[in-house]
């Protein structure tokens, strides 16, 4: 060992010591010193074993991997997740009842719901937020409306987006390849410390289906800024735009589906404002907005302008307490109001607005060590639905380290949309009474969780039965309305196995296998057929398999391979589309360059033959094959 | 004791009336009868905080009933006109950093020291007066040996395979250890503990946001040294908040980490530090050379059970973590 003083007697250095030591050097008072408690127990959040519902975590490694492009696609990452695909530009992502309005997911990008309350599901290509800024995805694989709320029906996807903090200063990034694909994204980010911002452009363009006229031009933008104000306080503000046009209609068609153009004009803010109260206990306050709207002109000679306009405000404050070690609870109250307004859908020209209240409540619980419960209320009162209570309850028992065993059992309603309740379109839908009940579901879940650490090993698996009543189909005939007529039940089994061999390699499974019954009521005229067809809705066999692997100069190569039983979408009225098997593989590569990290891949998708996507209509099956395509990517961070 | 305190920022004064301490010292020792004929141990404390007082209470179980420990503080030694012996029978044993510097500022020539709870960084970096020999200069560290920490790991969660650390760029004229607090052979270490070892080097505080986000994505778990560059009570919050953001459990050198958020750490209290130290002066009591500086054998570990909960982190009971790392008690 040698001192200072080994090296020589050096008399400047004896007076820098004795005069400056203590500015920059550690000293002991670093170790004893009393530090605030940064991650507060109202701040950690509920592991894996210890949730109520069955979770899959997407990370950013797997987003990479997957080579996928668009945020629906991420979801055939999820066991169970159906994800299909109407044109260019249409996904629909789907749990259970595979339609593509997706009326029965929650969908919330950083808490915020992006479910529209006009017809249903998620336009996500109108979502204003870039695979690039995503850092991860939780996704929920049953109902769980006491932490979600109603409509957290048959899953709920969780998008988390990424803090400036953890991104570098500047992102460029360009993709290009066959389709007419082009997007081109940068990204700031800035400040320090409390205070963070980021800022992203983006521009997509894409052609789409050869067949179809469905190409997409989306200019997107988005704003983050995160401070803490003072100590215990943080804020964030979030504000986003994505519009452009979507070409749509059908190229054949006759002259009521001519091509033309969508335009899309999507927009949100939100603000987000946590308050540690003491380490034991946090309020957190969510002010969002999110905005939607499409219009479009059916050409000449019918001439017919359909618009489209959601707005869906949030309010929530909750209050998060750790009451002892081994009980925590989480309490609050939600208001949300949804303004739809479509002439056309609705046959009128003023707004329809749609009020919910809720209070929520959840506890859990570990009386023991081993043993854990989770027990959860939501109370809401719903303009059409009227007052509801959902219930749910988890017990855990984890009688070792990586071992958990979870019985679950919950009841979860989904709220009419204005469009059920109030649909008016041309002559094909006619309003009448309020009289629609929401759906309900009851789910009861057998799931194991299980890790191997020698091995690198985990297991999820989930045998579950989910009991529908009340489902809302729609009558037969020119003259439509909806109902509550259906029954179904959907059981099965579902989950992931994940392995990593090496540090470099990553293996995940995922599995579905589902057994559907339903009533089915038989309301199609014209091919005798239910026209809400719910016993096959959903493919009774979905897997996954991602495989990535990091040679050691900095190559990467994954490999998907995705395999769906063949499935018959709720409301086409037609038959199945036929099995599906896709494989796709991306080869990548960083290096430096000058001072930036640059990453360059390839990505192809779909390398095995055509297969069919959604089918509206059977004899238009040829214009939804999804052949083989690919795209070079380039991004650099500095 | 003085009544009256002198501030640190009076050296110079103090300097000055050292001389006259020194042969006070002498002389109140001769008077009191202590010790082995003219063998004197002083503590030299920091201050008057209980942390220093802990160490003294080691030092002394330590030493056992060989020898007498005298203890004054940098401020009251000042004023209590104390002489130290001059010569080869003296031991001082500053505790903390800044009695360290108090004593490399006046050490009568050809006394020995034994610094305790000093930071190996910080010890490192003092400049001892010229003619001081290496043999006469050791300390107990209040760090832990990177061996003992990495194993903390190994045997907290099998998972945690790939260890992160930041470290400050080395002094230019650093010649005994890798990068900052890092010894050369971490990597051979972190291997025969079944590990491997990420590190990212910073020159200055902000580039340590930017290192964090370079190294989390690809590490089990971020492991703190005690740099102050990397970590401090400025940054403390950024650090811990960024790694749990990726999921990514921290291992901290402190008690003080693992309450505001690190998942575990081992750490040696002042009276491990103090015993080790006792144990290293009987030697010198007794005639031998002073012992070369080292670790504090004995240490105790914490864990934040909570955050270990929520980032399903599973550790073994304490007790039996100790056990393994081969802890005291």
């Amino acid at each position: 060992m040698k001192h200072g003083h080994a090296r020589g007697a050096c008399l400047l250095a004896t007076a820098l010591s004795a005069g400056m030591a203590g500015s920059a050097d550690i000293s002991e008072k670093d170790f004893f010193a009393d530090l605030p408690v940064v991650l507060t127990a109202s701040r950690l959040e509920q592991p894996l074993m210890d949730a109520p519902v069955a979770l899959t975590v997407i990370d950013r490694d797997m987003i990479q991997a997957s080579g996928f492009r668009e945020l629906a696609d991420l979801m055939r990452l999820v066991p169970g997740y159906y994800v299909g695909q109407v044109n260019g530009w249409f996904h629909y992502v789907t749990h259970g009842f595979g339609e593509d309005y997706a009326r029965r997911m929650q969908v919330l990008v950083d808490g915020r719901s992006i479910f529209l309350p006009t017809i249903g599901g998620v336009r996500w290509d109108a979502v204003p937020l870039d695979i690039e800024d995503i850092e991860r995805i939780e996704v929920a694989r049953g109902p769980n409306a006491a932490t979600y709320g109603a409509n957290a029906f048959t899953g709920i996807v969780n998008i988390i987006t990424r803090h400036a903090a953890d991104v570098p200063d500047n992102t460029l990034s360009v993709k290009a390849g066959r389709k007419g694909l082009f997007e081109v994204y940068a990204r700031h980010a800035g400040g320090e410390g409390d205070n963070r911002y980021l800022f992203t452009l983006s521009h997509q363009e894409s052609d789409g289906y050869d067949l179809q006229a469905d190409t997409l031009r989306a200019p997107s933008a988005t704003l983050r800024w995160d401070i803490r104000p003072a100590a215990g306080d943080s804020l964030s503000l979030r504000a986003g735009y994505k519009g452009g046009t979507r070409r749509t209609g059908e190229v054949n068609s006759a002259q009521d589906n001519m091509p033309r153009d969508q335009s899309i004009d999507s927009h949100y803010q939100q603000l987000d404002w946590q308050r540690e109260l003491d380490v034991f206990s946090r309020l957190d306050l969510r002010l969002a907005h999110s905005h939607t709207r499409h219009s479009e002109v059916i050409p000449p000679p019918v001439n017919f302008r359909v618009q489209l306009a959601a707005d869906r405000w949030d309010t929530e404050l909750q209050y998060k307490r750790e009451l002892d070690a081994n009980l925590r609870m989480v309490a609050g109250a939600a208001l949300r109001q949804d303004n739809v307004w479509s002439p056309q859908y609705y046959g009128r020209q003023d707004h329809l607005t749609t009020l919910s209240q809720s209070l929520f409540g959840h506890f859990e619980w570990r009386p023991v060590s081993d043993w854990l419960l989770n027990a959860g209320l939501m109370l809401e009162w719903h303009d059409i639905a009227g007052r509801r209570a959902s219930p749910r309850f988890s017990l855990h028992w984890q009688p070792q380290a990586f071992h958990s065993l979870r019985l679950g059992a919950s009841r979860a309603y989904r709220n009419p949309l204005q469009f059920e309740e109030n649909a008016n379109f041309l002559v094909f839908f006619v309003s009448r009474p309020p009289s629609l009940k929401p759906e309900e579901v009851t789910a009861t879940e057998l799931g194991y969780l299980g890790q191997w650490p020698d091995m690198d090993l985990s297991l999820d698996l989930r045998v579950f039965r989910d009991r529908y009543r009340n489902l809302i189909t729609s009558t037969a005939g020119a003259f439509k309305d909806f109902n509550n007529t259906d029954e179904a039940t959907l059981e099965g089994v579902d989950g992931s196995l994940q392995w990593r061999p090496s540090a470099d390699t990553r293996i995940i499974l995922n599995f579905a296998q589902t057994h559907s019954r339903s009533t089915d009521t038989p309301i199609y005229p014209v091919t005798g057929l239910p026209f809400e067809y719910f016993s096959n809705s959903t493919p009774n066999s979905l897997y996954g398999l991602l495989v990535s692997h990091r040679f050691p100069v900095r190559v990467d190569v994954s490999v998907g391979y995705y395999l769906t039983a063949p499935v018959q979408v709720i409301g086409t009225g037609a038959g199945s589309i036929p099995e599906a098997r896709r494989m796709d593989i991306r080869i990548g590569r960083d290096f430096k360059w000058a001072d930036a990290r640059v990453n360059l891949a390839l990505v192809l998708q779909n390398v095995l033959d055509p297969y069919q996507e959604y089918d509206v209509r059977s004899t238009y099956a040829a214009y939804n094959q999804f052949d083989r395509r690919g795209y070079v990517s380039l991004k650099a961070e500095f | 004791m003085s009544a009256s305190r002198l501030n640190f920022e009076h050296h110079r004064q103090l300097t000055r009336g050292l001389l006259y301490c020194l042969f006070a010292l002498a002389g109140w020792l001769g008077h009191c009868g202590l010790g082995l004929a003219g063998t004197t141990i002083l503590a030299v404390l920091s201050d008057g905080a209980e942390t220093y007082e802990e160490a003294v209470r080691g030092l002394r179980e330590g030493l056992g009933d060989r020898a007498r420990v005298k203890v004054g503080t940098v401020d009251g030694l000042a004023d209590a006109d104390l002489g130290l012996h001059p010569g080869d029978n003296l031991l001082l044993v500053p505790i903390g950093m800044r009695a360290v510097r108090f004593v490399a500022r006046n050490l009568p020539a050809g006394a020995s020291v034994l610094a305790l709870l000093v930071p190996k960084q910080s010890f490192s970096a003092i400049v001892w007066p010229a003619g001081t020999g290496r043999h006469q200069i050791s300390a107990v560290y209040l760090d832990q040996p990177l061996q003992r920490t990495l194993q903390l790991i190994q045997f907290m969660d099998p998972r945690l395979k790939r260890v992160g650390i930041v470290v400050s760029e080395p002094a230019p004229d650093a010649d005994d250890a890798g990068l900052g607090e890092l010894p050369r052979d971490a990597q051979a270490m972190a291997r025969a503990s079944g590990l491997s070892l990420a590190t990212q080097t910073v020159d200055n505080g902000k580039g340590v946001a930017e290192a964090l986000r370079h190294l989390l994505p690809q590490v089990d778990v971020l492991l703190l040294l005690p740099d102050r560059l990397v970590v401090n009570s400025a940054n403390v919050q950024h650090v811990l908040l960024t790694s749990y953001r990726y999921r990514v459990p921290v291992v901290g050198f402190s008690p003080g980490l693992v309450k505001a958020g690190a998942v575990a750490a081992v750490y040696s209290t002042p009276g491990h530090i103090g015993r080790e130290g006792g144990r290293m002066a009987a030697i010198w009591y007794g005639g031998g050379d002073l012992p070369a500086p080292r670790h504090a054998g004995g240490f105790d570990l914490d864990i934040n059970e909570r955050v270990a909960r929520s980032l399903g982190l599973v550790p073994p009971d304490e007790r039996l973590l100790r056990r393994r790392l081969g802890g005291e008690r």
